[in-house]
């Protein structure tokens, strides 16, 4: 390989300042929502007072920047609809995320058991997923909070999924949208998904078959949503910050491009 | 008593099963698997290795071996594992195999003492080559590229199932100048190791990496029946496309 | 026998759960989910035998005085303390959610927030147009890019709509292919190991 000029850290230092300063002072780049995005919204718009939505917060920390304010923004939807919200995790770290959203819905005048569960986290991946699909009380005997899911007002008469009216998912690994859409084969209940753009990938040709509803995209997906909704949060804020530092990976493309045609012309190998 | 909606996935599981005792059964030579060149480039890798006398360094990623997602992935790496850990016993390399899941440590570990003992080298297997470096995500990337910077491998293989810490590896195992062969199944992430690894087992070359390594007539059976059922499933897309162009429904109402 | 029996349990239990899957018949799906909570109880011992080497290699190399024990000191340090508290008080008290709050979410959201740099080290080094199908892959990078931020929508309106056809169109047409080749993969793979071919579980090559 040849020798690059440019010492990689000043790469590193360009990067850091372009999330940095915009977070410190925003410039306000015009948000423009995209197919996606447009999407669940529409299809969330239409849930009413009296519907239960399956809502899955499947991340960690590590991905908590891009994740959580996609569930932020759809749970204000959300209860903005008055819909109620049954949370739930199949990783161990998501259990703060679910309660943070129930904590949410506490503080909007939600009472917890009429109107929002925890159901806190179920081990088993896909196989927690295959369990409380086919039969929620069973698979979830009590709630995160010790209460017996029998006696909780509202989840009496939900037996199976299809006593759902949708599921959304805050997804960033396993379980993700493939072991959704498996588990969900059999129950048809309207998915939707939040995930970080890495995995969108592998969500849209479900949404293309038909197999889930929609996809909200990653930190672009969040903040599209909140201008949607109205009710602005830290994703809009992140957008000029993830602008910029597209700036950067497109200019270190470009200098490393340049740099490689600079030395195919000198002659040298690489 | 069927599940509704699972039908034609039973039924072509059933086939699928069918055509791959038959052609185990069946006394016909499998034609041989075309070059992988992240496979061939196994023994290079170990020769390097051996030339430089440094160490090796193998990882089936973060799945759960007994996972439905990420299973099948980890068991392929597993199997790659046994063919790199006897090579390495054969060569008396020193071998670390990091690992993220409870349960892929201890199949490793009953691997990596099998293969050293298959070798005819069970003295050089000690408990410390598999390593358990954390049950969180990015600790355990951590901890995998705090070895490469620390240990300098000659030979660094990343198979099986990863996530979001993808590049995180493969950056940090290219830029210490290591033979990196990676493989993973999982699309979302193969980008990463396409363009860091020097070689990239992509998608189902992983899973035929056993069969390819060991060249076992049954476990080219298998591998013949899955290409088979491939053609079976572009002979069909095909058909349902040129139906479906010409507003044609059958054949997608027949596979729901 | 050393073999066979662990082969035909792996066989037996891999065909119980698969059935599960595509028969409703009471007494198989009772098996099935008894068998899973299993696996769940199994792991659990796994990983207090992962959790032993991983104290064993690091008072090891405390007692060694390597380079890297005061890592190891803060290491084990931290996990008696998450292991402490989460016993002690539990998992949904304030100190657990205060040791999550404070040490696990920044760490893990800092080495998260690393990835952006190996990428850019990537996106220097490798992304050059020595080929046709390296500057594709260039040019659709930086469309992409440009579609899925604000300031690219803001210097080129019709960012968006080219992203989301390189999203929607080529590459799902060719992550369709991976799905179908990965699955029928899959199974392949699942039916060598029910059939007992495939025994590296056993450390069999």
């Amino acid at each position: 390989m040849s020798k690059r000029p440019l010492d990689r850290r000043w790469l590193y230092l360009s990067l850091f300042f372009a999330v940095l300063i915009p977070l410190l002072r925003p410039i306000g780049l015009p948000i423009k929502v995209g197919a996606w995005t447009k999407t669940v919204y529409d299809f969330m718009d239409k849930i009413g007072p009296n519907d239960r939505v399956f809502f899955a917060s499947d991340y960690g920390p590590g991905t908590a920047a891009e994740n959580k304010p996609i569930g932020d923004a759809v749970a204000q939807h959300l209860m903005r609809k008055r819909a109620k919200i049954i949370t739930i995790t199949f990783t161990p770290e998501g259990t703060m995320y679910s309660r943070a959203i129930v904590d949410a819905c506490v503080a909007a005048g939600y009472a917890y058991g009429t109107d929002v569960v925890d159901l806190g986290y179920l081990p088993g991946g896909e196989v927690g997923l295959a369990a409380i699909f086919s039969n929620v009380k069973k698979a979830v005997p009590k709630d995160a909070r010790g209460t017996a899911t029998d006696t909780i007002p509202l989840l009496k008469g939900v037996e199976t999924i299809k006593d759902f009216k949708a599921i959304f998912q805050v997804a960033t690994g396993v379980p993700g949208p493939q072991e959704y859409v498996r588990q969900n084969g059999a129950y048809q209940v309207p998915l939707t998904f939040g995930m970080s753009m890495n995995m969108m990938t592998m969500a849209t040709a479900y949404v293309q078959a038909k197999q889930a509803v929609g996809i909200v995209p990653g930190l672009q997906g969040a903040a599209e949503y909140e201008s949607l909704t109205g009710k602005f949060g830290f994703a809009t804020i992140a957008m000029d910050s993830q602008s910029l530092a597209y700036v950067v990976y497109i200019a270190a493309m470009v200098m490393g491009n340049v740099y490689y045609f600079l030395d195919k012309r000198r002659g040298r190998s690489g | 008593m069927l599940v509704k909606g699972q039908e034609v996935t039973l039924v072509a599981l059933l086939l699928l099963l069918g055509m791959t005792i038959y052609l185990i059964r069946s006394a016909r030579a499998i034609p041989p698997i075309r070059k992988i060149a992240g496979l061939e480039a196994v023994q290079e890798a170990i020769g390097r290795a051996t030339e430089t006398g440094r160490p090796v360094f193998y990882t089936p990623g973060l799945g759960n071996i007994s996972s439905g997602s990420s299973g099948v992935d980890t068991m392929a790496a597993v199997e790659v594992l046994s063919h790199v850990a006897a090579l390495t016993a054969q060569y008396k390399l020193p071998l670390t195999v990091g690992v993220l899941d409870a349960n892929t440590y201890a199949v490793s570990d009953q691997t990596v003492r099998e293969a050293y003992i298959r070798a005819g080298q069970p003295d050089l297997y000690n408990p410390e080559i598999v390593q358990f470096m954390s049950p969180q995500q990015f600790g355990y990337a951590a901890a995998c590229s705090a070895f490469f910077e620390r240990e300098h491998p000659a030979a660094i293989f990343l198979m099986g199932f990863f996530q979001a810490e993808t590049v995180m590896l493969a950056e940090s195992a290219a830029l210490t100048g290591a033979i990196v062969i990676g493989g993973m199944v999982r699309y979302t992430q193969l980008p990463s190791f396409v363009a860091s690894c020097d070689y990239t087992l992509i998608a189902e070359e992983l899973y035929v990496a056993g069969a390819y390594l060991s060249k076992q007539p049954a476990k080219m059976a298998c591998i013949r029946s899955q290409d088979i059922a491939k053609l079976g499933a572009v002979v069909l897309i095909a058909a349902g496309a040129i139906m479906a162009t010409f507003g044609s429904k059958t054949l997608i109402d027949l596979l729901k | 026998m050393r073999r066979e029996i662990p082969v035909f349990m792996g066989s037996t239990i891999g065909a119980i759960i698969i059935a599960d899957y595509y028969v409703r018949v009471p007494w198989i799906s009772t098996v099935a989910k008894e068998l899973l909570d299993w696996t769940l109880i199994l792991s659990a011992f796994a990983l207090v035998l992962a959790s032993i080497n991983l104290v064993r290699k690091h008072v090891k190399s405390i007692a060694k005085s390597e380079s890297t024990a005061p890592y190891s000191v803060l290491l084990l340090v931290v996990l008696a303390a998450f292991a402490f508290t989460g016993i002690a008080v539990g998992t949904t008290s304030a100190s657990f959610r205060f040791l999550f709050d404070s040490i696990l979410e920044p760490v893990s959201s800092s080495l998260m927030g690393t990835i952006g740099f190996y990428f850019l080290s990537a996106a220097y080094r490798t992304f050059r147009a020595r080929n046709l199908e390296a500057t594709l892959l260039l040019v659709a990078a930086v469309v992409v890019m440009l579609g899925r931020s604000t300031i690219g929508t803001f210097i080129w309106p019709g960012a968006n709509g080219a992203a989301e056809w390189l999203l929607d169109v080529p590459n799902t047409a060719a992550n369709r292919g991976i799905i179908i080749g990965a699955a029928l993969g899959l199974v392949s793979a699942a039916v060598r190991l029910l059939l007992g071919i495939d025994r590296s579980y056993l450390g069999e090559e």
